[in-house]
């Protein structure tokens, strides 16, 4: 079975809008179109657990969730922490992208189980060399 | 017959001549020189005499007469005897005389010895006297409460200066026994029965310990108790000797220690924690600065890359919306120095206090900022004659950040209103500044005022999150608080006091 990387469902949880375009441009790259946008820890979160009280999104199952660590509201850390608490996320694939690469932010990332730790700028090359879609292949 | 005659006149000669030499011969005995030698000599004349007559009857001059030569011979005889006689009294006169002389030099003997002991006595006496002198100077003159106690409390001794520390005499404690007890403060008096009971208990030194008393004057001192047990000659237990000294001062000085100690824990403990928060505050706001000063840095970085690989087939309006955030990107990099930077200064610099016209600087802001935005309609509300001491440098960047956040914040509601007043709080004055905008999630209040803390993200509002970290610094340095009120949607309300 082929996975065609047109077929991923990206949630990019990031709250400046220049790097939503730049991960967006990078992605679109490598045929990643399927992205969503969560603009802090909160929003995410009520994307990921809950439907949202507003009723304008309801939740979402992304294959990938591309994180931030500075985030307003709640803090990608803790976005994190809660995706694993959670039954319906604990499994997922997180990639986490950061202006700065903080040696305890990695080690709690580590722990938590995130399938990278990129600084940013984000590259197409290395987003290529991950295996993004291991439980489908 | 005149042979008889003869004979009776030769041994009367020779008796004579005999009991001369005898009287010459108890000289040795008696002394008494020239008495022998009168007799002696009477005997010896005697002798001639009869000489004299014998050697008439021989030459036949006289018939002699036998009766009164037989006298002679008689008297002779008796003479000697007598003479002879002298002799043991002599003798016996001088052994009484030797043993009365024996006796006297006994008698000296024993006499000389009385005397030697009657010395010998008084010196001891004297010794005893200067010993006893000096026992009493030591306990008398020492600079401390002595006593010598027995078990019924009685007082065998008491030194003077017991006075000194209790104001009582020392007569009154040998009148009572259990004064005191009775001096010792109520709340130690159990310490010291005890202690008492104790020590009489086990004829050792018992542990010293410290009491509190109350003198005469009512005064309350510290008293520091030794005691150990007092032996007779054969060893049997005899009361016990004990010192009391007065403690107060170091009492006193090791409360003030134990207080001080205290205090200065509790203000290491304070400085500590404050220490730990500043540390921690330090970490946190370095660890921002690295990734707000990154952050712009790899939008560059990026859109460099993205220039490069786009440039041959790229639109204008693409290349246009390029350009545009590569300068948004550079003036966010510039802006965060900047902030930095003012941040240090606030923190830095000396406060020029002065009368501050609160009102009037906040109308001044509020004008330039509409002046910038000709499209927006918001209802002011300015409360006068609003008047602080501060630094009206430092009050004019914490004003426009206050206020640049209300006018950001209600960019969206429809009917803006924006209001700087005063209220009371506990009868001091607080100031605020209130909006009716987006307001915040009070969740997150306690995050509001960290350096690069953001509760909105950049698509509702930009930001660069160190407007209220430079209001919380400057409102510090005034000895000041600031907190915030709010709901999101509902507006938000910043409360703040000055010179608390």
């Amino acid at each position: 079975m082929t996975v065609r990387l047109s077929d991923i469902s990206v949630l990019l949880i990031e709250d400046n809008c220049d790097d939503e375009w730049l991960a967006r441009w990078v992605m679109k790259k490598i045929g990643i179109t399927d992205v969503t946008i969560a603009h802090d820890g909160q929003e995410a979160l009520l994307m990921l657990h809950g439907d949202d009280p507003n009723g304008i999104r309801k939740s979402c199952s992304p294959d990938i969730i591309i994180l931030d660590l500075r985030l307003p509201k709640i803090d990608g850390l803790e976005v994190l922490k809660q995706i694993r608490q959670v039954d319906r996320t604990k499994n997922s694939t997180v990639i986490i992208l950061t202006s700065s690469e903080d040696p305890d932010d990695k080690e709690v990332c580590r722990k938590l189980g995130v399938t990278a730790f990129f600084v940013k700028p984000l590259s197409k090359e290395a987003l290529m060399k991950l295996n993004l879609f291991p439980a489908a292949l | 017959m005149k042979n008889s005659l003869l004979l009776i006149m030769t041994a009367s000669i020779a008796f004579q001549f005999l009991a001369a030499f005898m009287a010459v011969r108890l000289i040795s005995l008696s002394g008494a020189f020239i008495a022998w030698m009168f007799l002696a000599g009477g005997f010896i004349i005697q002798a001639v005499r009869r000489i004299f007559s014998l050697l008439n009857v021989l030459a036949g001059q006289t018939q002699g007469d036998l009766t009164l030569e037989v006298m002679g011979l008689l008297i002779s005889i008796f003479m000697l005897l007598g003479i002879w006689k002298f002799g043991p009294l002599f003798n016996e006169i001088n052994r009484a005389k030797e043993a009365m002389r024996e006796k006297q030099d006994e008698l000296l003997e024993i006499n000389l010895k009385l005397e030697e002991e009657a010395a010998e006595r008084q010196k001891a006496e004297e010794a005893l006297k200067e010993r006893e002198q000096m026992y009493r100077a030591v306990a008398d003159y020492s600079y401390g409460w002595e006593y010598w106690i027995d078990a019924d409390g009685s007082f065998r001794y008491i030194s003077p200066f017991c006075k000194d520390v209790c104001g009582y005499d020392r007569e009154e404690f040998y009148r009572d026994p259990q004064l005191l007890k009775k001096l010792i403060h109520p709340d130690d008096r159990m310490i010291y029965e005890q202690h008492f009971e104790q020590a009489f208990a086990c004829s050792d030194s018992a542990a010293p310990i410290d009491f509190r008393i109350i003198t005469l004057d009512g005064q309350v001192r510290w008293i520091g108790h030794a005691c150990r047990p007092v032996f007779d000659a054969h060893g049997n237990p005899n009361g016990r000797r004990s010192s009391n000294r007065d403690i107060t001062d170091r009492k006193l000085m090791e409360q003030q220690l134990h207080s001080l100690n205290a205090e200065l824990e509790v203000r290491v403990t304070r400085r500590t924690s404050e220490l730990a928060k500043l540390n921690k505050e330090l970490e946190s706001f370095c660890y921002s600065i690295s990734h707000e000063l990154r952050a712009p840095i790899a939008r560059l970085e990026a859109f460099s890359k993205v220039l490069t690989e786009c440039l041959d087939d790229a639109q204008p309006d693409e290349l246009s919306h390029l350009a545009s955030r590569i300068g948004v990107s550079s003036m966010r990099l510039r802006s965060v120095v900047d902030a930095l930077l003012q941040m240090n200064r606030i923190t830095r610099s000396e406060l020029d206090l002065e009368t501050v016209d609160v009102s009037k600087i906040s109308r001044q802001i509020l004008n330039e900022l509409l002046e910038d935005a000709e499209d927006r309609i918001i209802s002011i509300s300015i409360a006068t004659d609003l008047v602080i001491q501060g630094d009206r440098s430092l009050f004019g960047i914490c004003m426009q950040n206050l206020l640049g956040n209300a006018f950001k914040y209600t960019a969206q509601t429809p009917y803006a209103a924006i209001e700087v007043g005063e209220s009371r709080l506990e009868e001091a004055p607080v100031y605020y500044v209130r909006d009716n905008g987006a307001g915040f999630d009070m969740a997150f209040a306690d995050k509001l005022f960290e350096p690069f803390c953001r509760l909105h993200n950049d698509s509702e509002f930009e930001g660069n999150g160190i407007g209220l970290a430079t209001v919380y610094r400057i409102i510090e340095r005034h000895d000041g608080r600031i907190w915030a009120e709010s709901a999101p949607g509902k507006g938000a309300t910043f409360y703040f006091t000055i010179g608390e």
